[in-house]
This record gives C-alpha cells, sequence and structure tokens, in this order.
C-alpha cells in the first residue's frame, strides 16, 4: 500500500492509495449541483466550536456509543480485554476511554449497533466502487462526487488520486474544503477538481484563531489564490449568531469576495445544534454555542448585504 | 315537482340557494366547495321524481321473485332498469354536472348478499371455506369465494366514440352475425346488454327532464341547468359534443356501472381519451382553457366528496404513449395538472405513466407537486409494464394503451378484464411452513405438505427447496380455488352494462365472466418479498454457513418472539444482509425468490381462458398478513407488519434511497405484469430548492431508465407526524400516501400511523 508521493505522477497504481474516512452519504443534494455521492474524510485542521460533524475532526479511529439503540446486554463489558467497557454501580455501562486500545471488540459483539466505529481505511477502488453503484444518478441530474470531512486535503496523496480516478471516469468532481492547509496540497488536487466548496468563518486573524485554533491568513491566501486560478469556487458561510453575523464582518467578507474572480456564488447555512448527542456518543464536551438557529429573516439580511458586493448569494428561503 | 307550488318552493331555494339573480356561470367552483363537498351526504333527492328506497326494492324483488326462471344476466339487467327508470333522482344547480340516483346498493346487495352467498355456500363451497381460512392464518388473502369482481375498468374509448347507442348497435349487429348459431346464453346477452344501454340512456333522459323542472324555482341557475339538460339528452347516449359533456359521460357511467355491482378501478387515460374534446372546444372559442380546469375541479371534487380521503381514490392515468408508441404529453395533461393542485385533495389518485421520451417537463411538475404535499402520485414506467403485457400474449399496441386498474396493475383498455386482486399471497408464510414441517406455527393447521424436519437439513438448498415446495403448493391450491370461482362467474355478477364497453363481448356474445373480453386475467400479488429474502438469508449465513445458531436455537428463539434473546434477533437484524442495501447476497435471494414466484404464477391458465399474471407488492396486507405471521429469522417480530410493497423492510434500508434502487432495480419487472411499487420517503430538506427539485427528478429518472416499475412518495420528516399524532387538528390536511393510496394521516389508525413514523424516522 504505500503512499503517493509525485503529485500527478501516473506511474504508481493510483487506486491502490487509501485513506480514511469515516461516512459515505449518497443521495446528497446541496454539496455541488445534481445528486452527488459524498466522502467525509477523516481529520481536520480546525476545531470550531460549532462543528457539526465532530467524529470528522480527530485523525484517529474512535469509538461513538449510541445510547437509544443500547438493550444493556453488556456483551461489551465481556469482550473488552482492557477493562474500558464497565458498568457502573447503578448498572450502567460506560466507556473509560482512558483505557481503550481501539481494539473493536466491543463493537463486534455489539448486534445493537449502539456502539460503532468512526473512520475506516479504504482504497480508492473501494470509494469508486461505491461511486459507480451511484453513477446513474449523476447522468441524469448533472451530479457526481464530492470530497469533504474534516479536511480532505490533510490526505493530500489520497485525495488527489480519488478526484483523479474520478476525472478518468468522468465524473464532476467537487472539493470541499476548509483551505486551512499547505497550497501545495491544492496545487496536487486542483487538475481534477470541477467546484472547489470553500468554508469561509471569519474575516479577522485574530478572532479566527480564538473561533477555530488558526488564524485565517492561509485559508484567505489559498482563497486568493484559487481565485487567480481559475477553478469555479462557491463560497459556504454557516452563519452562528453572535459569532460571525455581525455587520463588520459581513461587510468585510463580502469587499474580499467580491474582489475575487471566480466565486460562482456564496451559500449561506444556518447553524443548528442538534449535533449534541454525537459529541456526548464520542465522550467529548459538547462545544457547540448556545445560540439559536438564525432566523430566515436574518439569513435573508445577510443574503441582502453580500449581494451588494455583486455576489450571487443562495440562502434558505 | 308540481307548478302551483312553484313560488313556495322558490322561497325555499331561496334560503338554500341564494338570492343573486342570475348567477355567473364561471369562476364559481370555490365559492360553493363546501356545498359540493356536502353533496354526498346532504343529497336531496326529489321525493316526486321516483319511488321510495322501500318501494324501489319491493318492485326490485317482486320483478325478480316473477322471473327467477330467466337466465342471471337478464334478470339482472331488468333489475338495473327498474333501479334506474324508478328510482329518485338529484339534480345540483350548482354543480356542473348530473348527477345522482338513490339507488340504496340494490344490485350490490343483490350480488355481494344474494348471488355470491349462493355460490360460496353451493358450487364453491370448499374452494371459498379453504381461502377463508388462509386469510384467517395469513397464508393469502382473496376477496369472498376467490372472485375478484372489483378491479376492472370499462372501455372508456369505446364508450365515447359512438356512445350507448353505438354500443347498442354493435350488439344488435353482432346478434345478426351469429343468426341462427347463436346459443341460448348468447341471445340472453345481448337482451341484457340492449336493456342496460336503454335503461342508461333514459336514466340520463331523466336527469335531462328533472333540470328543466327545475328552471323555475332556480332562475338565477337557469343557464346551467339548461347545459345539464342538453347534455344529459347527449350522453350518455351519443358522443360528446364537447369537453363538458365528456366528462358528464364519464361521471354518468361510472355511477351507474359502481352501481351495477362492479368497482370503476380506473377512470381512463384522461390526457389521450379527454383531449380530443377538450382540443376541439378550446380551437373552436367555445370553452377557455380556465373554463376547462374548472370544470376538472367540479368533476373531480365528485370524488374527493365522497370518499373525504378516507378510503380507495379513484385512479385516473397520464402521459405515457399512444397505441403507435408516440409519447403523450400535451396542453391537457399540464391543464388538469394545474387543477388538482389548486383542488389539494388527496383524491382522485393521479398516474403517470413515463416513457424514456417523456419530458423533464413533466416530471418536474409532478416532483414539485409531490414535494408540496400533493402526493397521491404513482408514477409508472411503461418499458417494463408494456414489455410484461407483450409476454402475456397482448399485443404490443394494445399494451401500450394500458390503464393502472386499482393502483398499479395494469390492463388493456377496453380490452382486458384483469382480476388484478384475485388473491395476496404471503412470501413469508411458506417459509414458516417450511421451518415447521407444513405447520403453520400460529394456528396450528397443518396447512402445507410435510416437507421434512429441517432441523435435519445439512444444507441451505434443502430448505429452499423446502420453501419453494410450500410456496408451489398454496400456489397450486388457490390457483384451483380461483378457476373453481370463475366458472360460477356467471351465476354471481353478470355485468352487461361493463361488458358491453369492452372488445370482444359484444362480437362473442359473452359476458365479462364469461370469458368475453379480448384479454381476460388474473392477478396473483405477492407480499412480503423483503421479508422471504432476509428471512432466509439469515438462516444461511447464521445457521448453514457461519454455524452461529444451530437451526433449533432459532426456532425456539421465534417461537417465543425471541423473548430474552434479543442479542440473536438483533444479529440476525443487523449482521445480515438485508434486501434494499444494493447488497449483493440479498439481491440476489429476492431474485431468485421472485423469479420463482413469477414463473409458477405464469405456468397457470385461469378459468377463463386467460393469464394468470404474477405481481409484487402488498397495498394493506403488508399490515392484515403481517399480523398472523410469526416472528421471522429476519428479526421481524410476530404480527408485526410485513415489508411494504416491493421495498425493504421496516427501518433496514440503511444504505438510503439509492441503495433501496440499487436493490430493486435488480429485479426482472417484465417478469410481474400485474405490477409492483416501490415506497420511498424523502426527508423535506433532500428535495428543497431548484438543487432539490433536480435531485427528485433525478431519483424518478434514474429508477425508470434502471428498470424499476412504479415508484411513490412521501415527502417528510418522523418529527412533523410525531406532532401530528399528537396535534391532529393542526394537520387535518396532511396526506400520505401509504401502500398504495393516498390519504389523510388523521384517518390513518394509531398502529398504522406508528408504523409509518418507525419506518421514516430510519432515515432515508
Amino acid at each position: 500500500m504505500g503512499s503517493n508521493r509525485s503529485p500527478g505522477s501516473h506511474t504508481v497504481a493510483s487506486e491502490a492509495v487509501t485513506g480514511w474516512i469515516f461516512d459515505v452519504k449518497r443521495f446528497a443534494v446541496h454539496d455541488g449541483p445534481g445528486v452527488r455521492t459524498v466522502l467525509f474524510f477523516k481529520g481536520c485542521p480546525l476545531r470550531c466550536a460549532w462543528c457539526h460533524n465532530p467524529e470528522s475532526i480527530s485523525r484517529n479511529v474512535q469509538i461513538m456509543f449510541h445510547p437509544q439503540r443500547c438493550i444493556a446486554c453488556l456483551a461489551c463489558v465481556e469482550a473488552c480485554p482492557h477493562g474500558a467497557q464497565q458498568v457502573t454501580p447503578d448498572g450502567e455501562r460506560w466507556l473509560d476511554r482512558s483505557r481503550c486500545e481501539l481494539d473493536r471488540r466491543c463493537v463486534e459483539v455489539c448486534y445493537a449497533g449502539a456502539l460503532e466505529v468512526v473512520g475506516r481505511r479504504v482504497s480508492v477502488d473501494d470509494v469508486l466502487a461505491q461511486v459507480r453503484e451511484d453513477a446513474s444518478f449523476y447522468a441524469t441530474s448533472g451530479g457526481g462526487v464530492t470530497l469533504s470531512g474534516g479536511e480532505p486535503l490533510l490526505q493530500p496523496e489520497f485525495a488527489t488520486a480519488v478526484l483523479r480516478q474520478c476525472k478518468a471516469e468522468e465524473f464532476h468532481t467537487a472539493l470541499d474544503t476548509c483551505g486551512q492547509v499547505r497550497w501545495k496540497a491544492f496545487e496536487q488536487a486542483l487538475p481534477f477538481v470541477d467546484l472547489v466548496l470553500y468554508d469561509v468563518k471569519h474575516m479577522s486573524a485574530e478572532r479566527h484563531k480564538h473561533l477555530t485554533g488558526a488564524s485565517s491568513r492561509l485559508i484567505l491566501d489559498n482563497l486568493r489564490k484559487l481565485g487567480d486560478h481559475g477553478v469555479p469556487i462557491e463560497i459556504r458561510m454557516v452563519i452562528v449568531p453572535t459569532i460571525n453575523d455581525g455587520r463588520e464582518f459581513i461587510e468585510a467578507a463580502g469587499e474580499f469576495l467580491g474582489s475575487l474572480h471566480t466565486i460562482e456564488a456564496v451559500r449561506l447555512l444556518p447553524y443548528h445544534r442538534l449535533a449534541g448527542s454525537k459529541y456526548l456518543g464520542l465522550g467529548q464536551a459538547n462545544t457547540m454555542p448556545e445560540v439559536e438557529t438564525p432566523s430566515l429573516a436574518h439569513m435573508q439580511q445577510i443574503a441582502g448585504r453580500l449581494s451588494a458586493h455583486g455576489l450571487k448569494v443562495i440562502a434558505p428561503d | 315537482m308540481v307548478v302551483a307550488t312553484a313560488a313556495a318552493e322558490t322561497e325555499q331555494v331561496k334560503a338554500v340557494w341564494g338570492t343573486a339573480e342570475a348567477e355567473q356561470v364561471w369562476g364559481t367552483f370555490e365559492g360553493n366547495r363546501d356545498h359540493l363537498f356536502a353533496q354526498f351526504r346532504e343529497t336531496s333527492f326529489d321525493p316526486d321524481s321516483g319511488l321510495s328506497l322501500e318501494a324501489l326494492e319491493r318492485a326490485v324483488e317482486t320483478y325478480l321473485a316473477a322471473h327467477a326462471d330467466l337466465p342471471k344476466v337478464v334478470q339482472k339487467a331488468h333489475a338495473f332498469r327498474l333501479v334506474v327508470t324508478r328510482g329518485q333522482i338529484a339534480v345540483d344547480p350548482l354543480d356542473w354536472f348530473a348527477d345522482k340516483l338513490n339507488h340504496g346498493h340494490i344490485l350490490r346487495r343483490l350480488v355481494q348478499k344474494r348471488w355470491l352467498d349462493e355460490a360460496t355456500r353451493g358450487p364453491i363451497a370448499e374452494g371459498a371455506a379453504w381461502l377463508k381460512r388462509a386469510r384467517e392464518i395469513g397464508i393469502a388473502a382473496a376477496p369472498t369465494g376467490g372472485l375478484d369482481l372489483g378491479h376492472i375498468s370499462p372501455g372508456w374509448e369505446n364508450m365515447l366514440a359512438g356512445g350507448l347507442t353505438g354500443l347498442i348497435r354493435e350488439a344488435s349487429l353482432a346478434r345478426a352475425a351469429l343468426g341462427e348459431g347463436a346459443t341460448e346464453g348468447q341471445l340472453a346477452f345481448y337482451d341484457a346488454v340492449e336493456i342496460v344501454y336503454a335503461a342508461a340512456v333514459a336514466f340520463a333522459g331523466r336527469l335531462a327532464r328533472q333540470a328543466e323542472r327545475m328552471m323555475p324555482a332556480h332562475r338565477p341557475h337557469e343557464a346551467r341547468l339548461r347545459a345539464i339538460a342538453s347534455a344529459c339528452r347527449q350522453v350518455p347516449a351519443h358522443r360528446p359534443r364537447t369537453f363538458r359533456e365528456a366528462l358528464q359521460f364519464a361521471w354518468l357511467m361510472h355511477e351507474l356501472i359502481e352501481m351495477e355491482g362492479e368497482n370503476v378501478r380506473s377512470m381512463g387515460h384522461f390526457d389521450r381519451v379527454m383531449y380530443p374534446y377538450y382540443r376541439a372546444d378550446v380551437d373552436a372559442g367555445r370553452l377557455t382553457r380556465e373554463q376547462a380546469k374548472e370544470l376538472i375541479k367540479f368533476f373531480w371534487f365528485k370524488w374527493y366528496s365522497r370518499t373525504r380521503g378516507r378510503s380507495n381514490g379513484k385512479n385516473f392515468v397520464f402521459a405515457g404513449q399512444h397505441a403507435d408508441g408516440s409519447v403523450l404529453v400535451n396542453d391537457l395533461t399540464y391543464l388538469a395538472l394545474d387543477a388538482y393542485e389548486e383542488l389539494n385533495t388527496p383524491d382522485p389518485k393521479l398516474s403517470i405513466r413515463v416513457t424514456p421520451e417523456t419530458p423533464d417537463a413533466l416530471f418536474a411538475r409532478v416532483a414539485d407537486l409531490v414535494r408540496k404535499g400533493h402526493n397521491s402520485f404513482v408514477l409508472m414506467n411503461d418499458v417494463p409494464a408494456v414489455a410484461a403485457l407483450v409476454k402475456r400474449g397482448k399485443s404490443i399496441e394494445d399494451a401500450r394503451t394500458y390503464l393502472p386498474i386499482g393502483c398499479y396493475e395494469p390492463a388493456v383498455d377496453g380490452k382486458e378484464a384483469a382480476c388484478t386482486m384475485n388473491v395476496t399471497v404471503n412470501l413469508a408464510k411458506p417459509l414458516e411452513l417450511a421451518l415447521h414441517d407444513g405447520v403453520d406455527p400460529l394456528s396450528g393447521d397443518k396447512a402445507g405438505p410435510r416437507t421434512g424436519d429441517p432441523r435435519q437439513f445439512a444444507r441451505f438448498d434443502a430448505l429452499l427447496d423446502a420453501y419453494f415446495t410450500q410456496l408451489d403448493f398454496i400456489l397450486t391450491r388457490i390457483h384451483g380455488h380461483i378457476q373453481e370461482a370463475e366458472r360460477a362467474w356467471p351465476q354471481i355478477n353478470p355485468s352487461p352494462l361493463i361488458a358491453g364497453t369492452i372488445d370482444d363481448c359484444l362480437a362473442r356474445g359473452k359476458d365479462v365472466g364469461e370469458g368475453g373480453p379480448r384479454y381476460n386475467s388474473v392477478g396473483f400479488v405477492g407480499a412480503g418479498l423483503a421479508n422471504a429474502c432476509d428471512s432466509l438469508l439469515a438462516l444461511k449465513r447464521v445457521v448453514f454457513d457461519e454455524r452461529r445458531y444451530r437451526l433449533d436455537e432459532v426456532l425456539e428463539a421465534m417461537s417465543s418472539n425471541f423473548e430474552g434473546r434479543e442479542p440473536m434477533r438483533l444479529y440476525l437484524r443487523n449482521r445480515v444482509p438485508k434486501w434494499g442495501n444494493g447488497e449483493p447476497d440479498a439481491d440476489a435471494m429476492a431474485r431468485v425468490i421472485a423469479d420463482h414466484y413469477c414463473q409458477k404464477v405464469h405456468s397457470f391458465r385461469n378459468g377463463r381462458g386467460g393469464a394468470c399474471q404474477a405481481a409484487l407488492f402488498t397495498l394493506t396486507a403488508a399490515l392484515s398478513l403481517g399480523r398472523v405471521t410469526g416472528a421471522t429469522p429476519d428479526g421481524r417480530k410476530a404480527h408485526e407488519s410485513l415489508a411494504p410493497g416491493v421495498g425493504a423492510a421496516y427501518g433496514v434500508d440503511k444504505n438510503g434511497v439509492t441503495g433501496l434502487v440499487s436493490s430493486v432495480t435488480k429485479l426482472d419487472f417484465s417478469e410481474t405484469p400485474n405490477g409492483s411499487v416501490l415506497d420511498v420517503t424523502l426527508h423535506p430538506t433532500a428535495v428543497r430548492g431548484d438543487d432539490g427539485l433536480c435531485a427528485f427528478v433525478s431519483l424518478m429518472k434514474t429508477f425508470f431508465q434502471r428498470g424499476g416499475y412504479a415508484v411513490q412518495f412521501n415527502v417528510f420528516d418522523a418529527d412533523t407526524l410525531r406532532d401530528a399524532q399528537r396535534h391532529p387538528e393542526r394537520y387535518e390536511s396532511l396526506q400520505i400516501r401509504v401502500t398504495g393510496w393516498s390519504v389523510y394521516f388523521n384517518a390513518l389508525s394509531k398502529e398504522e400511523q406508528d408504523q409509518y413514523i418507525r419506518r421514516i424516522a430510519y432515515g432515508f
């Protein structure tokens, strides 16, 4: 298996390249044109508090627990050789993650599906087999494949190999990225990308670092370079009330985005708090801000401000 | 109505109908909607127009008692004549279409309570008893006696082409052609046809006179009453002159045929059959598009006012192709869809036929209606539907004019008596029998042949053989009983009124029940394919391949409904591939079962010289047969519903709609001439906006391109439905399409609602 270290090279059998994903969503509709198959890559360089896919953040395999499915058969407790799966004095099972060696024996015996391994290594072949299953949907809708995550470009060789193979089979490709990666990774992937879906979270370098753990500098630099490169871009902004819905940010974003050449549209996505149970299931603190989903009127207002900068804005209606 | 009382009556009428001096004839639908909605609950039959129900019933009884020696078909014709010429009638000056007869279901009772009873106690007693027990223990569901009297469409084109007088003439020509060679039976049939058509024409004449009599008392509505009178003199006696008359024709014949004792299960190919009348009116400037739409609304609202969304809706089919194979879609197609959207009712039920040439615009229009909540639509794929009919002996031109009967069971327009719901067979039950050496575990009945103690089976193939032996036994037995019942049909329900509209009944001088139509079919509907497939595959995997459990362990767990064996049940359910996920092993198993089922059914001929035709769907049998089916090895608990339609079992289609499509389109639907359907539930976010509409259309087209048969959609999230359960008053207009027809969610039982919610809560 080994990774392909020469960007764009066709000498190494790229279908043998493997990478880590945590989910494949089929019949996805709002992640690029038409009906799409979305591959969710595992691992992300940012730590956005409002992340609704907390299982995407860590590069490592994780055990997720779905309490509503658990039938308390305690087979997991018996199966775990490390004593990580335990029974509390109240008879409740819980996972002591400090002792968990991720050897999956608990998941193997959990027939109820309450324990789940998040993250699996797949080859380009595996991915394409799934993608081909849905090819007839792309043909009737102008759809294709979207790489999302997590951050696909944290695994640039794998992402590029998947994209290259998709293009070899004439599937439309979209790359959903947070932009917090070396430009080299983009260079490698871009020849095989039809559309970039690019997240913009905040303009201020300082606020960005506070909110996501990283400055906005690299992200905005990369976005500028993408604009110069000529690849079509759709900007995606998750609007989180009190965090990035203020006039100042919106105006700054509008000005910056309006100055780029290849922005096809800006898609506004309202923040929602529905991922709370996922944080719990991963044994993590729920970092999602306790603010409401922005109202339609508010979204429309933001859309209006952005449109004033000559941008095509897609907002919920 | 007596002239002397006209003034007093006018006063009374003013109170009821309003006092407007001269009504605007057009643009009145919305204003009169509430009044029209009550038309079947508060029908004002004119007491002076005919006999009271009691007197009418006496007249019919007296006649039947005095003429018991006549052939049944003639008895029925005269009974029909008496009811339509002597019963009280009603014409509504606010409605465009006349209208009602106070018949008290006399003829239906004659057929269903008397003549059918006589047969089930006499010549077909054995079969009737076996089928009754088969229904009770969940082997199969067949109508009483094994005779499907309710799934026929009259020949709409034949009727409209020359009116009933044309059919009378055709009957007399056919009689003359037979000459001396005509049998007593044929002569009786021709007599009966002439009697009922003459009576139907007389009935329309009564409505015309009634409308005229009402004019003085209903001055504001005089124009409409005059139009009604004129129409009822023209139709159904003759070919309609206008679009309105064509609709009037269809309404009257629907009412009369249903009254005679059949269910009219298709109102015909609307945009093919009605289009020439519509086009001619619009071209001649007699009717505007807007007026035509209003007429359709009045027309369709009659069906909705009757069912109020609480029972089977009436099927109108659109688009597809003409007999010559050219694509069919026209202005009337879209106009009718506009009317349907404005009506915003779950009835009637619209079917959309599609071919590879069907334009995207039609897909998009239907998809948009469905996502807005107008989900009474079934989309049907002409490619496998036509191919399947041709394989069963229909000509290609005939096959292309099929109508979906009831839900999605095709029959050739005006040439076929397809008893599409003759039996629904539980595909999971033969496995229960095979696992218990022929004994049904819940009832203890020795319902099948002995196929051996399955615990002794060394290989899975032995179990599969036992399953097919049980299935074949059931099918053969049912087939025999249906044949016997068909032989008794002429004595149970002679149907001269509908027979004359179907080729070649008149030419042959034979009623529908005697095999008069060109094509005569019997539908064998297979229900619970997913449960049979998943259960067999589960046993193959866990017992024979993995040897994780012994068969006796699984049998024991099933007999206790998995009590104390929840981990085993979950293993069976979650760790074995399931139908509906695009999993090769499950898909192959389903194909083996479906192919065997269809081949066996197609090896039979029915009692009227026609084909037995396989189908794969469930309608409400998923619930009713499931209720008497024990726990199954797929992890389904005893008494739970079987899988709906041809789709996945409840809650196991975890690969979403693309997985479902991938599995289902691996079946060969050119082998299901009697139909099939996939239920698809979509989350509202999946079809929102332009992206969503594009995706929705893509889903439809992909399903059809891959050879899928029929599909129906619901667009909901589970939370909405839970809220609707708690607050039914807030969701009075919430429609869902479930097991074949579209109903108000509030009209479902709690159990049905729960099952539905459980299903969609699993993702989409």
